[in-house]
């Protein structure tokens, strides 16, 4: 067991993050180490100094006030699950009605779920800062099972589609599309993504991401490029989709998202499929 | 106000249903802290303020859906850290104007900052000397050990909370934190002005 001068230990210490028995002898050193003593004083003064409540500038939460967009949508709750859409339904309409190419809906093959698996009674709705319970770390994606027989390719995912006429247009179909999943406007990352592969055991589903950035078809969220996590590599198994700059103005009202011109603008959807 | 409290929940409901009153009532209730929390991450007034604004923008869309798993502060403190880390992805200043130095001892990754000198806070903008030293000492932490810092001493998430929201294993949490506050209490002793 360590005990001693050691500064990683104090600020574990500090946390009461040491295992009982080393909190105890750390507990004995300190009592003896002037040094030690110190250290956790100044750690508090630190704390307390960090701690301290700052003055915004003056009428700041007037002009919170004043700015406010329009709230999100509240999520009904779905009482129970059923296949609306078919992939190739799904495809199609979003070829259709928003002009998708077919470079940014991918789905290949082996990507699409071929089994129909009841999906919990209530969605999952990401209130902006969700933090799931399980380690991050783990990229395991969901488990599926899958049929004997191989689905046929979407057909649908072919360049002939006509999509000159889904400018202003909407296809009537695409409104019975409920989402399962409806992310907030509050910059959902890739922990949105694992909560949803805990959640979502084995669904098939489509995943739409909305957003203004270029690089967020690929890089779910803000976070450092090397932690960003590719759709496609992070959940093989999920059917996906991602929708352009242009192509999100289209396909948001649709699901109740308000887009602004704030950069920050991001949805995340999850839509239900049929086998 | 503490947190918690049936007013705040009272307030929460309210702003869910879409009531502006309620959420400027909540607004004032956080404000001090969120700025707070903008301000050390951001290191100037402005960009705190666009930070905390965005916080309280993001807040009030996603009310609806806020499951009121987690008290009402602390909800906003998590938003208000994304909020953060956006615009200083945005500034390119996300883990940049580094030098080549090592951070303390060498930490993979990490590197020891120059703080950015054009964003230092205005004249206008009163400090305490001893703030001023904090806020130097934090701008001269790498910017992902500053969040991870932060996270725990302002917004109070656990050791567990901060793994998982920055999908860090504990050991690098734990690390981080450690020499986060060594190396703040160093710069705060070697500037001669802090004294517990």
């Amino acid at each position: 067991m360590q005990t001693g001068c050691d500064s990683d230990r104090l600020s574990l210490y500090y946390d009461n993050m040491l295992p009982q028995d080393e909190m105890e002898a750390m507990k004995l050193h300190i009592e003896q180490c002037p040094h030690c003593t110190k250290w956790l004083a100044e750690c508090s003064a630190l704390s307390a100094l960090l701690q301290e409540e700052m003055n915004p500038p003056a009428d700041f939460s007037g002009r919170v006030l004043e700015g406010l967009p329009p709230q999100d949508k509240k999520i009904q709750t779905i009482s129970s699950w059923r296949p609306v859409i078919s992939f190739v339904g799904l495809a199609a309409c979003a070829a259709i009605v928003f002009g998708l190419s077919p470079q940014t809906i991918d789905p290949t093959p082996d990507m699409i779920p071929r089994s129909t698996v009841e999906l919990p009674s209530s969605p999952i709705v990401d209130d902006g800062a969700s933090m799931s319970s399980s380690t991050m770390t783990e990229q395991t994606p969901p488990a599926y099972e899958y049929p004997d027989t191989d689905a046929p390719p979407p057909a649908d995912m072919s360049p002939a589609l006509d999509t000159s006429s889904t400018q202003g247009g909407r296809n009537p179909g695409a409104t019975d599309i409920t989402p399962i999943y409806f992310s907030s406007n509050a910059q959902p990352n890739y922990e949105s993504f694992y909560l949803l592969a805990e959640t979502l055991d084995s669904p098939p589903v489509a995943i739409l991401v909305l957003s203004q950035y270029p690089t967020d078809p690929h890089y779910l969220g803000f976070l450092p490029e090397e932690e960003s996590l590719s759709v496609s590599s992070a959940f093989p198994d999920l059917a996906y989709a991602t929708l352009s700059y242009e192509q999100v103005f289209r396909v948001s009202p649709l699901f109740g998202a308000t887009f602004t011109e704030s950069e920050t603008d991001f949805y995340l959807l999850v839509l239900p499929l049929s086998s | 106000m503490p947190p918690h409290t049936q007013e705040e929940k009272r307030l929460v409901h309210k702003a869910k249903n879409g009531s502006q009153i309620a959420f400027g009532e909540l607004v004032s209730l956080h404000e001090k802290k969120i700025f707070a929390l903008c301000y050390r991450m951001m290191g100037n007034p402005d960009d705190a303020q666009d930070a905390a604004q965005e916080a309280f923008f993001s807040a009030w869309r996603a009310l609806p859906n806020f499951k009121e798993e987690s008290a009402f502060g602390t909800w906003l403190y998590r938003l208000a850290n994304n909020a953060c880390i956006d615009l200083l992805r945005k500034q390119n200043r996300y883990k940049t104007t580094s030098l080549s130095q090592e951070f303390e001892e060498g930490e993979e990754g990490a590197e020891l900052q120059i703080p950015d000198n054009t964003t230092r806070p205005d004249t206008k903008f009163e400090q305490k000397e001893l703030g001023i030293a904090l806020q130097e000492g934090l701008d001269s932490l790498p910017s992902n050990h500053r969040e991870v810092l932060l996270l725990r001493e302002i917004s109070g998430l656990s050791y567990q909370e901060i793994s998982e929201k920055l999908d860090l294993d504990l050991g690098t949490v734990k690390s981080r934190i450690a020499r986060g506050r060594t190396t703040l209490r160093k710069f705060l002793l070697e500037k001669g002005n802090f004294s517990p």
